[in-house]
Order: C-alpha cells, then structure tokens, then sequence
C-alpha cells in the first residue's frame, strides 16, 4: 500500500490554500462586529472605590429545597477580568451554579487607576472583601457564607479564611497558588532577580500589558504565532472565530495592577513565600493558614502553566481543614473554566460538594 | 512497496531542510551587530576628537611659522619684558607650552581612543554651570539606556541561539521521521514541528537560573531607565509649573491616610464593619505623633515596612 507523500503539487496546493484560508478570514475578520461577553443576568448589589459586588439572579425553576441556602462568593484575581467565570452562554461556570442551586455573587475589582497604586494586600483581604461578605450576610440573612477564590484571587480567600474564619461556612479554591517556590513555577523563577521595590516605584501600577507580555513570554512560539496560525483552521466557521475573539478580549483586557499591592504579592508571596512558611503578617496580624479549619475544596488543572499544579496541592498540607477535599482537572489555566469538559464537570462537582456541607 | 516513487517522494524531506537553512541563515544575518545608540554617540565623539586634534595641530603650526619668521628679530625682542622664550613670537605662547599641551591632550586622546572610551571619559567627568543637575539627569538617562541595549543584545542572543538550536532539533526530528511511516509531508507540518522543537528548546532555556538573572537584570535595567525618563520629565514640567506624578503620589498617599484614619474613627464609633475584628490600620506614610503613640510594635513594624 502506498503512502500519501511529498511531491511539489501536494505543497504548491497547501500553499494556496493557506493564502486563500487568509483572504477568507481577513473577511470574516471584518465581518465579526462587536464581541459580546457575559450572559447571565445579574445586579450590582455594593459598591465601594471601584469595586462592584454583583449578585446572579438565581435560576427561577429550581425547588427550594434543591437549592443551597448558604450564599457563595467569587473572589477573583486582580490580573484579568472577572467575566472569565460568565463569558457566554455555553462557557459559563456561573451559569452551571445558578442552575444547580447556587445564589452566587462576584466581585469585580474594576480598573485600577493612579489613585489605587498605594493599596495593599491587607486593604483587599482586610477591607473591601469582607466589606461584601459582610453586606453578602446582611442582605442574605445568612451569618456565614461560601467563599470560592480563584487564582490569585484563592490567595487572597485563604488569607481572609486564615483572618476569619468564623466568617465562613465552606472555602473553595481555584487554581489557586500557595506554595510559590515548587521547582515548576517558571514565573517565580523570573521573578527571583527583579527588583520590584524598583519596579513598582517606577511604574506606580504595573502595567496590565506587562503581564500579559511576561505570560506570553511562559510559551512564545504557541503564544504569539502559533495560536494564530491554527486560528485560519476555524476561519469558516463564525462561532469558533467569535469564540477565538471573545477569548482574545479576555486574555488582553488587563486591568493594572495597584502598584504597592503587587509589590507586596510578588514579594511575600512569591519571592518570601510568607502564606506558605506562615510568616505572612497583615495589619499586624499574622496569616496562619492553619485557622482555615472549615470544609476546603481545592481545585487545580493538571496542565496549568500558570500555576503549576503543585502550587496548589500544597494547601493540603498547610491549611488547618480536617474537611479537605480536592479535584484534578485534566486541562489548563484557562481551560478550567471554558472547555465543553469544564462545562460539565467543574460546576457539577463545586454544587455536590457544597450541598454536603449546607448549613452545619 | 517501500521501493515505490510515492514512498520515495514521502521521504524526500530536502525542501524541508531548505527551509531549516534558509532560517539559520536570517538568524545569522539578524546576528550581525548593528549600531546601537551609544556606539554612535563613539563615533561622534571620535569626530570631535580628530577635530580637535586638528585644530590644535594649526595652531602649532601657525606658532612654529611665527616664531621661524620672528627668529631674526630675537635679539631686539628678548630685551622686552613682555617677550616669551626665545624662538617665538611676540604675545605668542612658547613653543615648549604648546608641545606641554600638545602631548598631553595627545596621551588623553590615546587613553580615550579605546571604544567607549571618550563617552565614558565624558561620562566620568561631573558636570559644571547653570545646567549641571539638567546635564546630570540626561546624562543618567543616557547610562540607563546604553545599560539597557547592552541587555537586549545579552538577550537576543539568548534567543537567537534559542531559535538556532530549536533549527538542529527540527532538522534531527524530520531525519528521523523521513525514515520512518510518519515524514513530514507538508510545510504545515513542519511549522507545528519547528514550534514544538522551540518551545522544548526554549523551556530549558526559560528554566535556566541564568536566563532568569539576565531577564531580571533586563527588567531592571528598563526600570531605571523610566525612572531616569521621568525625573527629567518631571523637571521640564516644573518649568511650567505643571503637576507632577510625584506630587500625585503625595497627594493619594496623604487621601488614603486620611481614609484609613477615618475609617478607623468609623469603626471606634462601633459601626459593625469587619475591619472591626483586625487591629488598627497603620498609616503608611509618616504618622502624626499621637498616632504614631496609638501603634502597637506589630504595626509600627509593618508600617515601617510599607515605607521602605
């Protein structure tokens, strides 16, 4: 039997292809119009400097007795924009909670301006986030609530769970790092010989696009080139390229980051280490991740390059929860909350085991 | 059937190795060394240097022509109180001073000649006059950036060798699928074959404490460039009497002390905040002196900290 092989007509034809694959999606490039993100409706519910806390209208069809009474919190990252968790209808982790019983909140930290670059660590963990928890309690009745952090935004739950844990009924964690220095942490690798006293000195906020030029930089080559090569293989297809597109916002669309408070994150955290050593201190008070002794779900992606895996597992061992349960992903960063495999199985898994340990 | 002509188009990988040398030889053309900023500034001041030279030259010849003409007269003149040495001519330097400068500027020309050597003897030299500080600053300016460029070129070799090796591993995996019931058939393929290869070069370059220290070094080096930028932009606003970011800095540090200590006297109030449970905050900049009394040694520490 022979085999399909190379001669000058077979690449001549790959090469026109290519270009005709180009022209096609210049046009449909110009076609596309405005990307709409986000779909699930939903009210700001506090307001505070730039933050918006923002409550889901929960799913009108579910029974009471199907849903789970304690109210959750979303605490996402600073880096990137919160939308990630809901950014259209069939690649939304929020839309697959408020179906499954969930009354879910978000904080959306807004874009941090010239105004915020003096904010620390401690003005998040200490002020604006239990700020919400305590009008999420208010306005639910509910004197405990869930709290799911994501990525550094998990970083900033542990603490607060460290500094209040009476506050808490249930502490999930997203890709979430806690352990810094584990040898696959590229980033922090990167990190070891930057001066960020001088960096944030001479930037103020640190710039969004800094970032996203440092994460391009973790894979340059699938990043920057061939990402986009493999988007003329879905350029006939409008839902795919609207998806690339939607996911193309997401990834650029970064807020600066408060100039003090990233020092501070890049230097105790990642640099010192201090939440995983315990000699983190905020306001005086020391972050000791053994006060996290509620019910702990820690959920991590086998291929994230962001924040290896092993980053994350480490809470085991750390935290103070007796209750610790986790999941492993099989998929990335990002994939966690947008593949079809996310989709089904993430918000599934959070809602089971929350309606295990509703209202102890 | 291995000995058919399809079989033997399918291992016939040469238009790939073609392409693999085409790309070694961009990366050896993107290595030649181009002129960079500071290597013009050299250049420049070896103009002015061989200018000068020149010039001092035509004054010691004018001297010597003077004084050779003048040489007849010597006795007359050497009566004058005002007349120099004998050989040179009236109100002219004496030649023994002219062949003093001449030999030393000679020995600092020679000194300077090195590459660089004139901007860093410039460099090294403080500034004077009414201009000393603006001088001071660009000049900092200047050092920042060349520091700069001397790391990007660090780094782009990096990569440049990065790319040069992922080309030796490319050309190794097409060799060995050429051999195999897998060739690379199409130039698609070999693109997803070439990223592949970069990025597994790539990844142990990335992993390396010394790539880590040169990217650092890079970062810092950037850093004080726009520190640099933006005093001598903060100078020129001055000029104007236009705001600077430094005096915003003041301003928003002053603002979010205010609203720490407001929202402090809030929580004494007994409003149930849950700020109410932490201790209270630290300002971070210099506090008043009863305030700084009110700390407690932990948040006098972390104050002392988020100053620094």
């Amino acid at each position: 039997m022979t085999q399909p092989g190379f001669d000058s007509a077979r690449l001549t034809r790959e090469i026109k292809e290519f270009s005709e694959r180009i022209a096609r999606g210049m046009t449909a490039l110009s076609q596309t119009g405005e990307i709409r993100i986000g779909s699930a409706e939903k009210d700001a519910v506090y307001t505070e400097d730039k933050l918006v806390l923002y409550r889901y209208r929960p799913s009108a069809e579910l029974p009471e007795k199907q849903r789970v009474r304690t109210p959750l919190v979303i605490c996402y990252a600073l880096v990137n924009r919160p939308y990630m968790m809901d950014l259209q209808p069939d690649r939304s982790l929020i839309r697959g909670l408020l179906q499954r019983g969930l009354d879910v909140y978000l904080i959306d930290w807004g874009y941090p301006d010239g105004a915020d670059r003096y904010l620390g660590i401690d003005d998040y963990v200490m002020g604006y986030l239990p700020n919400c928890i305590d009008h999420v309690s208010r306005a639910s009745g509910s004197p405990q609530v869930n709290l799911l952090g994501v990525c550094q935004g998990g970083t900033f739950s542990l603490c607060y769970a460290a500094l209040f844990p009476q506050r808490l009924q249930n502490l999930i964690t997203m890709v979430t790092p806690v352990d810094f220095r584990t040898p696959e942490n590229l980033l922090t690798k990167w990190t070891e010989h930057v001066d960020l006293d001088a960096l944030a000195a001479a930037t103020g906020n640190v710039p969004g696009e800094l970032l996203n030029a440092l994460f391009l930089g973790l894979m340059p080559f699938r990043l920057t080139s061939q990402k986009y090569v493999d988007l003329l293989d879905h350029i006939d297809d409008p839902r795919a390229l609207e998806n690339f597109l939607r996911m193309e916002k997401w990834i650029f669309d970064s807020p600066d980051q408060p100039g003090e408070m990233f020092r501070q994150f890049m230097t105790w955290m990642v640099k010192e280490n201090r939440l995983a050593a315990g000699t983190l201190e905020l306001r005086g008070r020391r972050v000791d991740l053994r006060n996290v002794a509620m019910p702990l779900f820690n959920i991590y992606a086998t291929q994230d390059h962001l924040v290896p895996p092993s980053a994350s597992i480490a809470l085991q061992k750390l935290a103070g929860s007796r209750d610790y349960d986790s999941y492993a992903f099989p998929g990335g960063h990002i994939g966690i909350y947008v593949s079809g495999s996310a989709q089904r199985e993430v918000p599934s898994r959070i809602v089971a085991w929350l309606k295990t340990r509703d209202g102890r | 059937m291995g000995d058919s002509p399809a079989k033997d188009a399918a291992s016939d990988t040469s238009w790939a190795q073609l392409w693999i040398e085409q790309q070694r030889a961009l990366l050896e053309q993107a290595a030649q060394p181009g002129k960079a900023a500071s290597e013009q500034v050299n250049v420049l001041a070896s103009q002015w240097a061989e200018l000068g030279k020149s010039y001092l030259g035509g004054l010691m010849q004018l001297a010597q022509s003077r004084g050779a003409a003048a040489g007849d007269g010597a006795a007359a003149q050497s009566k004058s109180p005002s007349a120099g040495a004998p050989g040179n001519a009236p109100g002219q330097p004496p030649g023994e001073m002219f062949d003093t400068w001449k030999a030393a500027w000679s020995n600092a020309m020679s000194q300077a000649a090195a590459p660089g050597g004139w901007t860093d003897l410039l460099n090294r030299t403080p500034p004077l006059g009414l201009f000393r500080e603006h001088t001071e600053a660009w000049r900092a300016v200047a050092a920042a950036r060349a520091d700069m460029e001397r790391l990007e070129q660090e780094l782009a070799a990096v990569l440049r060798r990065v790319q040069s090796e992922a080309l030796v591993l490319l050309a190794e995996r097409v060799k060995a699928r050429a051999g195999g019931a897998d060739p690379v058939q199409g130039f698609r393929e070999l693109y997803d074959l070439w990223v592949e290869c970069s990025e597994q070069v790539f990844s142990t370059v990335a992993h390396s404490s010394a790539y880590a220290h040169l990217q650092g070094e890079l970062g810092n080096a950037s850093m004080r460039l726009r520190a640099r930028m933006q005093k001598v932009i903060e100078q020129g606003l001055k000029q104007f009497d236009l705001p600077t970011r430094s005096e915003l800095n003041s301003l928003h540090q002053q603002v979010r002390l205010l609203k720490q200590k407001l929202a402090a006297l809030e929580t004494g109030a007994g409003e149930p905040t849950a700020t109410a449970t932490a201790e209270p905050i630290a300002p971070r900049t210099k506090p008043s002196k009863a305030a700084a009394k009110r700390k407690t040694p932990a948040a006098a520490r972390q104050s002392r900290k988020r100053t620094r």
